[in-house]
């Protein structure tokens, strides 16, 4: 039986400093890693270095993310560093430099790399964080940034200002504080929003359509949302996880009309899905106008939610997972950690109505689970710890199917980016 | 912050590798290493602790006023420190000696004390914040305005039912003051502060300094704005200054005779009476901040009243809330009696100025008389706690520009405006960031004045009120076992319900805007008699007068996270060189 995950050629250069994440662009052929104090930018399609963010932190740079919904020709980096700011970086194709046209081809990236450094402008410094910013990450429109830190709040920020007009050159915007949330009890490891997926709207006339979620030191992951009075608010505290939660993802293409799940990892080595548990009343009568569902309000006296632990993965790992990511096109679930174990998970195609709520709350119980272990690769970067693994669209030539088939990336201790073919016999 | 502090928040994180700044200014230098071959060639020191050889030193003393927002380890030791003045300690006064005994007034009105001999006895006072009265009253059964919930602390503190009935010497409190009045004071200077021409003044735009959880943050966090922050004294602190200084000038006692208790609805007032800037240091030393007596020794929370008066066995809800029939003795001075204790509540609290004192609405209301026909335009910003204020002349033209801006997150947006262009990071030096700001847009934060405050909803807010997920509060109002956020909305309505409520609940009158009556008046404050007071003050106790209402700020420096090559950063320098991720 061929093997079903195949290294394919890493990206190059050698980066030669532990690398912490690979960040793929929404929509284009690039892939941002941040290491040591920079973020290297790589070409999808040549599989090597189109450009290099530098000298803007002073610390490590951990975390990476593009903003979503640029207008062509126009890239945004924030970048998130222990040195307590989030730096915003703006790069501009159109841009004429100093008289050389420096021809950018998006999917070719033969340009000449000498004066990468003056490709990426570092625009602003967002401070305020008391320590070391964890994790970063754009609400589904952009419109708002989610940062954490390890002093356990979680900052929402939000660009009043105008916006670059066509041929303006980009300033990186005007930033406010929309909230400042404190009710982690540890250092906060992650931050995701929720995508723009159908059934993420859930119980509107509460609450605004973003949900913010958070996963900490504390064991816990919690989930924000706006209410009504434009406060952010936790509506949801998920315990289970037995020690750190590292990260956690949104489900990118829940189930019909149903709100995404959240798969989260963790070092208590385990890697689960949790999902809202949706009140009876409301199943039943759908969207309703009513946002109170139905059910007098007197009752309702909570805004709160309730979530459980539906699916605790089969264990693979013997050390703590420090990444997952989940596939939107095919659904599928690949871990990585401190183990440098790749491990690949399918989700059985029947929905779980029927099997007793109880016992899918146990995690020892994994015979009711519905995923299953398709492939593991052992020592996927040597023997050092893998940091990172996403989930990205394959431009190289290696395809045939360039912009739809989908290929692993993992991101090491080694400074190495390793691309991962994923073929299903 | 501690803005929101509460005794349940405290925890004992403290980040590895933190040095407190305390020990090592008071580390004597290392004596050179000793000549003696047999000694140790390696020593291995553990961070923050002194080297063997440099023999023993006294335990370094921190106390409140050095641990004063050092980002150090302050979970803990604000912990620790903020609990020795608590209930505990005012019992703990009450009971060390019997208090001083006044007799008089004689023909000439004047006092003699007795009981100086004992050299621990002290003459108690206390003030009490509105918004503590508020908290209470609330608490209380439907319908009792804070007035009421004043005159039961006046009976906790000075009546034989309350504490003056038990303890060791029955000590009872001679004085309980409204710190509303010193407030009107506060009013009025702080708006001849803004719109004077004073040599003074603060730089524009002026930001108000009585919240100490503010105060605090600035000091420690954004120095850039200290230059912003009004120099008038807090009521509280004005208060303790006319206290101290009158009472030990008139009754002949030193100040550290007289006990002053402080009744506050947050935590960080606890911090502001330890500032070594409110101190006698200034008063009576040499005008610069030092260790001296205490302008308010001790404060305790609207929470705190509940747990005084249960250690001594007494509900607090069960006292009578109609006046005690002893009426508190006159106070020596007839004119700062007046002022102390006006015979009716002239100044009535206003809805649109807010929980914490009013500053902006008085300086609004203030410019508003200074033009006549004027008026006050309103915008609220992004959220309730941000609103913009504008005074517009009849011609349309705007005259002044002020906001408030309540609650962390929008203290984050001002200060981020008020930041000074900083030198770049980036090789070649290139501007950015705020730096890069063209100059059009710093126009955006031209307010004269801005309100700020730490808790969001102002001090009826406060971390030391009651709230709605205190047990007493579940049991009083019968509210679910975990009160969400609507119930703690309608508590918080409740309490400034009480706080905006007149003494007779029948007299709904609204006085709205009266500066279209009397032309002296502002708001129902008389500023001239109010100056009028102050210039007696000083005059009667011989110390100018900017000694006794101004006060000042100063940054806190802490080795915390600098970058000074200790140990611990050329580890972890040499970390980073060989790929390590610091």
């Amino acid at each position: 039986m061929p093997p079903i995950i195949t290294p394919i050629p890493p990206f190059q250069p050698d980066l030669y400093q532990r690398a912490w994440a690979s960040i793929p662009h929404p929509s284009l052929p690039l892939i941002a890693t941040p290491h040591a104090t920079s973020v290297t930018i790589f070409s999808l399609a040549t599989l090597s270095k189109h450009s290099v963010l530098t000298g803007g932190h002073a610390r490590s740079v951990r975390t990476a993310a593009w903003q979503p919904g640029m207008s062509a020709g126009r890239l945004r980096l924030v970048t998130g560093s222990f040195d307590a700011t989030a730096g915003l970086w703006s790069y501009n194709s159109d841009k004429d430099k100093k008289g050389l046209e420096k021809e950018v081809k998006f999917g070719e990236g033969e340009g000449d790399e000498e004066e990468e450094e003056e490709d990426w402008e570092f625009n602003l410094v967002l401070e305020g964080h008391e320590n070391e910013v964890k994790s970063i990450a754009f609400s589904p429109t952009g419109q708002y940034l989610a940062t954490s830190s390890r002093d356990k709040s979680v900052w929402i920020w939000e660009d009043v200002g105008d916006g670059a007009g066509p041929g303006e050159e980009d300033d990186g915007g005007e930033w406010e504080t929309v909230a400042v949330l404190n009710e982690h009890e540890g250092d906060v490891k992650a931050v995701a929003w929720c995508p723009d997926v159908e059934g993420r709207v859930g119980m509107s006339g509460r609450y605004s359509s973003d949900v913010l979620a958070s996963a900490s030191y504390d064991n816990t992951v919690r989930i924000w949302r706006e209410d009504s009075d434009g406060e952010w608010v936790c509506v949801a505290v998920l315990e289970g996880h037995e020690a750190t939660v590292w990260g956690l993802q949104w489900e990118p293409r829940p189930r019909e009309g149903r709100f995404p799940r959240l798969l989260t990892f963790s070092a208590d080595k385990t890697v689960r899905i949790w999902t809202l548990k949706v009140e009876e009343a409301e199943e039943e009568e759908g969207m309703t106008n009513n946002p109170w569902g139905g059910i007098p309000n007197t009752m309702r006296t909570e805004l709160k939610e309730e979530w459980e632990c539906t699916d605790v993965f089969p264990r693979v790992h013997s050390r703590d997972v420090y990444s997952a990511t989940w596939s939107k096109d095919t659904g599928m679930v690949a871990s990585a950690g401190s183990d440098g174990i790749i491990a690949l998970y399918a989700e059985d195609a029947t929905p779980k109505e029927d099997v007793d709520m109880e016992s899918a709350t146990n995690a020892a119980a994994p015979a009711t689970s519905r995923w299953k272990v398709l492939a593991a690769v052992e020592d996927g970067h040597g023997p050092y710890e893998i940091n990172h693994i996403t989930w990205c669209k394959r431009f190289d030539p290696g395809t045939e199917r360039k912009g739809e088939e989908e290929m692993l990336v993992t991101t090491g201790d080694d400074g190495v980016v390793r691309p991962w073919q994923v073929r299903i016999p | 912050m501690s803005a929101i502090l509460s005794v349940d928040d405290l925890n004992d994180f403290i980040s590895p590798g933190v040095a407190c700044i305390k020990p090592i200014e008071t580390l004597p230098t290392a004596p050179p290493p000793s000549q003696d071959p047999s000694s140790l060639d390696y020593e291995v020191i553990l961070d923050g602790q002194p080297s063997s050889s440099s023999g023993s030193d006294p335990p370094a003393q921190i106390s409140l006023t050095d641990c004063l927002a050092c980002s150090g380890c302050v979970t803990s030791a604000e912990a620790v420190l903020v609990s020795l003045q608590s209930h505990n300690e005012v019992l703990n006064v009450l009971d060390s000696a019997p208090a001083l005994q006044l007799s008089g007034p004689d023909a000439s009105g004047l006092y003699t004390i007795s009981g100086l001999e004992n050299s621990q006895s002290k003459l108690f006072v206390a003030s009490v914040s509105p918004q503590t009265r508020a908290s209470l009253a609330a608490a209380c059964d439907h319908g009792i305005t804070s007035e009421q919930a004043g005159r039961m602390i006046e009976r906790l503190l000075m009546s034989k039912e309350g504490l003056a009935g038990g303890g060791k010497y029955q000590n009872p409190f001679t004085w309980m003051v409204d710190t509303n009045t010193a407030r009107t004071a506060c009013l009025v200077l702080g708006s001849d502060e803004v719109l004077g021409q004073g040599a003074n003044k603060p730089t524009t735009p002026v930001l108000t300094s009585s919240c100490p959880g503010w105060v605090c943050y600035a000091e420690k966090t954004h120095p850039y704005v200290l230059p912003h922050l009004s120099k008038v004294k807090s009521p509280q602190a004005l208060t303790g200054t006319l206290l101290k200084t009158t009472l030990s000038r008139l009754l002949g006692i030193s100040p550290d005779r007289i006990w002053h208790l402080a009744i506050m609805p947050c935590f960080d007032k606890k911090l502001e009476a330890s500032r070594e800037e409110l101190t006698d240091a200034i008063w009576a030393g040499d005008g610069k901040p030092g260790r001296g007596v205490r302008d308010v020794d001790c404060v305790i929370t609207s929470k705190e009243i509940l747990m005084l008066a249960a250690s001594r066995g007494i509900d607090f809800f069960s006292l009578s809330n109609s006046a005690p029939p002893q009426k508190q003795p006159p106070f020596p001075d007839p004119t700062l009696h007046r002022f102390l204790f006006p015979s009716s509540q002239t100044h009535k609290q206003l809805r649109p100025a807010g929980t914490s004192g009013g500053n902006l609405h008085y300086i609004l209301h203030d410019v508003q008389a200074r033009h006549p026909g004027s008026q006050i335009q309103t915008v609220r910003g992004r959220n309730a706690d941000v609103v913009d204020y504008a005074v517009v002349a009849p011609s349309g033209e705007t005259i002044f520009k002020a906001a408030r801006y309540y609650g962390f997150r929008n203290i984050q947006n001002l200060v981020r405006k008020l930041k000074p262009a900083k030198a770049s990071r980036m090789p070649g030096g290139k501007p950015f960031g705020s730096a890069k700001r063209p100059a059009g847009k710093a126009a955006t934060l031209d307010y004269a004045y801005v309100e700020v405050m730490a808790c969001p909803g102002g001090c009826t807010n406060g971390g030391g009120q009651i709230k709605a997920d205190d047990q007493v509060i579940i049991d009083r109002k019968s509210l679910p076992a975990k009160p969400g956020p609507p119930e703690q909305k309608a508590w918080l309505a409740e309490v400034d319900e009480a706080y905006f409520s007149a003494d007779d609940p029948d007299t709904g009158v609204d006085l709205g805007a009266d500066s279209g009556g009397n032309p002296d008046s502002v708001d129902g404050i008389y500023p001239s008699r109010i100056r009028d007071t102050l210039v007696h003050w000083a005059s009667m106790v011989g110390i100018p007068l900017d000694r006794l209402v101004y006060t000042s700020y100063r940054e806190v420096i802490s080795d915390v996270g600098k970058s000074q090559v200790t140990d611990t950063e050329r580890v972890v320098q040499l970390a980073g060189k060989i790929g390590g991720g610091w």
